[in-house]
């Protein structure tokens, strides 16, 4: 996967991205590409991904995250994977990337509930 | 719904209340599209007056549970509102989904099973009168 040209690969991406939600208001894609480098790096360590993912999200949300953005960006990965990956995409591997993908948008969300409320106490 | 499981959605309720409602409707309809893309055309293409409205149509439902003919001509009335702007009584499964979703994952440690069987309920019980009202008006 690393050997596919990553500005296409960001491309289809994005076009998917938008497709989904038109009204999109995604500020610098190659941030998203960048977070899930680092979120890759972190696949076999889920506890400091987590911890990660949460401080993330909580630095993003002083620049107006909105967090329901992760799960079209989850559904775009997915897709965007299974054009580029082609025939090497299969349900092994959907199903292991549905379930990081999840993941992290699950921490995401939580993690912009709980800023919020505890700003709000 | 069972007086217990009404304080249980009113204790919920204000612990997730909490929350930005700018955050909570934008986590609520991200799911509700992402999951039900056609939806997405029933809603003003700018998304953020609707997460307020979402977050006060909640409260005011939720205030009057114990008193049952305040809430039916409330939801009566909604029922009718929202069947101009579009709404079906198939959608009502669609949206209960992505709200006790969104509700859970508010919720957090205080999602409990009880929490969730009052919420479902609860869901339950209004989305039915919602759905009546809405026949009701189409035939």
């Amino acid at each position: 996967m690393r050997s596919v040209n990553a500005g296409k690969f960001s491309q289809i991406f994005l076009q998917c991205l938008l497709k989904q939600e038109p009204a999109h208001t995604i500020d610098v894609p190659g941030k998203w590409m960048q977070f899930l480098n680092a979120m890759i790096e972190r696949v076999n360590e889920p506890g400091m991904a987590i911890q990660q993912i949460g401080q993330y999200a909580q630095r993003r949300l002083k620049h107006h995250l909105q967090p329901g953005d992760c799960l079209y960006a989850g559904n775009a990965l997915l897709f965007s994977l299974a054009i580029t990956l082609s025939d090497h995409w299969n349900e092994e591997l959907r199903d292991a990337w549905a379930g990081y993908c999840t993941l992290i948008s699950n921490t995401i969300i939580e993690a912009a509930f709980t800023a919020t409320a505890s700003e709000a106490a | 719904m069972t007086e217990e499981q009404i304080t249980l959605v009113k204790r919920s309720w204000k612990i997730f209340r909490s929350i930005d409602p700018a955050i909570i409707g934008d986590v609520f309809y991200s799911k509700l599209f992402l999951d039900n893309p056609r939806l997405r055309k029933l809603f003003p293409k700018s998304m953020e007056a609707q997460y307020r409205k979402l977050t006060d149509m909640l409260d005011s439902i939720i205030s009057k549970l114990e008193n049952t003919d305040r809430a039916t001509s409330q939801i009566i009335a909604l029922a009718e509102r929202h069947l101009q702007y579009g709404a079906r009584p198939e959608h009502y499964s669609m949206i209960g989904e992505a709200l006790l979703w969104t509700l859970a994952h508010g919720l957090g440690k205080d999602w409990t099973e009880p929490v969730a069987q009052a919420w479902n309920t609860c869901y339950t019980d209004v989305a039915g009168s919602m759905i009546n009202a809405s026949n009701k008006a189409l035939h």
